[in-house]
């Protein structure tokens, strides 16, 4: 121990305690504009991506109490500061908002979310990749997509290819479930499909194009 | 017995040789050395039980979750640190979350750093590497050694009892014990490593610790594997998160002791947790005729000399794990739940010796 001084404080810990406070701030400074980096789909009913980056402690609750397992953790590469926070995959299976992630969840980044109120909240919107889907390639051979949707989103158009309704789409992920395309059109088994769920953010730049 | 306790063991065997045990303090050798070992027991049993939780968790959605966030469905406990980043990241109160802390909290005003020593993952692995920090020797920075021994129940309260050093009695006159304890909060790294998480947080608006923490990176790593082997999901995560594990609390050997933030809000608490403290009984203790025994803060991972005249503030970083009462060669350590039964232990321990 240093010199102490009347508290018992010693001067090189009031220096280094000091320094310490110092450098966690400016590790929060440098880091703020990194935090809304990851433009993933989060868990029904998340908070925007901010506010859920703010709030999320990473303690993979959610993940473990998914019933239909769509939910996994960021890995690393998927950015180093959102890394183990939840993301949803439909690899396996769909969201059936069942509202457990959120029930579960100890800091609330998870709200409640009507999946047949979209405009207020959803997962994300579907979209159909025209280069992959086997309707598009061969009119009339595949549809069903549009019979798997729970909320009557998807219709065919006059050339019987599937029509995303976004007012209707909650992005629970049942069609890119049950989509063939991955299986017909690829060996390699990519994550791709002939219709995928994709952020706002994501929907939003491509509809501009 | 560990290394450090052999180090520690000729200081006491120096002079008169293997020091002379009467036969009640025999019958307290068995019972204080069993006490320890059940302790040890324990706390393998308590934290293989985590591990269990957190892989049934995984396995059976049960949502359990980690040791970051542990319940069912919506009753649970979470980190107070990670709660605490979360609150200060959102600027929000979060009823759920604050809730939870005001549990959390409680039990660590009763309890005090006992989650470091039964559910924390990181004092296990490192010891799992052989990578325990060795003990250099009571003065050597530790803490204040000053003052003459005193009780370790109430050394706080009338320090330096013995007066043998005037301007210490005065001094602690002076101070309040709570400014001897915002004292020895204030010299420990710790504390200072939590002011600093605890800003970053706030500033950057997101719970910057937990980026980083060991324990989240133990059951990340558990649940990563988790996910590589049933869910044949493939990620660099199952590289980076032990990598980055092992240079945190292997390489680093000093963390616990020297920058984790959570054992710096624990110790916060830990200052007022009484129960499951150690109590000493001077009377069969090895110093009580003048051997330098310092095997019980040898074998303490925090380094805690309840002889010291600040014994009782030292206790304050308790972490209830039984390594003293376990190696005492004289058992004259005994974990007591209540402080009652503290004094009580003391007492009777000293009435035995003397009838």
């Amino acid at each position: 121990m240093g010199k102490r001084t009347e508290q018992g404080m010693s001067r090189r810990t009031l220096l280094i305690g000091g320094a310490a406070v110092a450098v966690g701030a400016a590790c929060g400074v440098a880091s703020i504009p990194l935090v809304a980096e990851a433009d993933v789909l989060r868990p029904p009913g998340s908070l925007a991506e901010e506010e859920f980056m703010a709030r999320c402690i990473r303690c993979e609750r959610c993940i473990s109490v998914c019933p239909t397992d769509v939910l996994a953790p960021m890995p690393i590469e998927g950015g180093l500061l959102a890394v183990r926070t939840p993301f949803v995959t439909f690899a396996n299976d769909a969201c059936t908002f069942c509202d457990e992630c959120r029930k579960v969840c100890p800091t609330r980044a998870i709200d409640m979310v009507d999946p047949y109120q979209p405009a207020l909240g959803r997962i994300g919107v579907a979209e159909v990749d025209a280069g992959r889907c086997v309707a598009f390639d061969q009119a009339g051979t595949c549809g069903i997509c549009v019979d798997a949707c729970p909320y009557e989103a998807l219709s065919f158009d006059e050339g019987r290819r599937p029509v995303v309704d976004e007012a209707k789409c909650n992005g629970c992920g049942e069609c890119v479930k049950i989509c063939p395309a991955n299986v017909l059109t690829s060996f390699s088994g990519g994550s791709q499909r002939g219709i995928n769920v994709v952020t706002e953010k994501q929907h939003a730049e491509r509809s501009a194009q | 017995m560990s290394r450090e306790v052999k180090n520690a063991m000729p200081k006491c065997a120096a002079g008169e040789g293997a020091a002379p045990t009467p036969a009640p303090q025999k019958n307290a050798v068995a019972k204080g050395n069993a006490q320890g070992r059940a302790i040890r027991h324990a706390r393998t049993a308590t934290l293989l039980a985590v591990f269990a939780a957190v892989i049934v968790s995984l396995a059976f959605d049960s949502g359990l979750g980690t040791p970051s966030s542990f319940g069912i469905g919506e009753f649970f406990l979470l980190c107070p640190l990670g709660g605490l980043e979360a609150l200060l990241a959102s600027k929000a109160l979060i009823p759920v979350t604050l809730i939870s802390l005001v549990v959390v909290i409680a039990f660590a005003l009763l309890f005090g750093r006992a989650w470091c020593a039964w559910g924390c993952p990181v004092p296990p692995i490192r010891r799992f590497f052989k990578r325990e920090p060795k003990f250099q020797g009571l003065g050597s920075g530790e803490g204040p050694n000053a003052c003459a021994a005193g009780h370790p129940t109430d050394a706080g309260k009338s320090s330096c009892a013995s007066g043998a050093k005037g301007g210490c009695a005065a001094k602690a006159a002076v101070r309040g014990l709570w400014r001897e304890r915002a004292a020895h909060l204030g010299r420990d790294p710790r504390t200072w490593t939590l002011a600093a998480v605890l800003v970053a947080a706030f500033i950057a608006g997101f719970p910057f610790f937990c980026l980083v923490c060991p324990v989240g990176l133990t059951f990340g790593t558990v649940g990563s594997l988790w996910h590589l082997i049933v869910d044949k999901q493939m990620t660099l995560s199952v590289l980076v998160f032990p990598a980055a594990l092992i240079v945190e609390v292997v390489l680093y050997r000093k963390w616990c002791m020297s920058l984790c933030p959570i054992a710096g809000l624990l110790n916060i608490f830990g200052q007022v947790a009484r129960l499951g403290r150690p109590t000493l009984n001077e009377s069969t203790c090895l110093r009580a005729d003048g051997t330098s025994c310092t095997v019980c803060t040898a074998v303490c991972t925090e380094r805690i000399d309840m002889h010291d005249a600040d014994g009782a503030i030292q206790l304050g970083d308790c972490t209830r794990c039984g390594e003293c009462a376990r190696a005492c060669p004289t058992a004259s350590i005994t974990l007591s739940l209540l402080p009652e039964t503290q004094k009580k232990v003391a007492q009777t321990q000293t009435e035995a010796l003397e009838g």
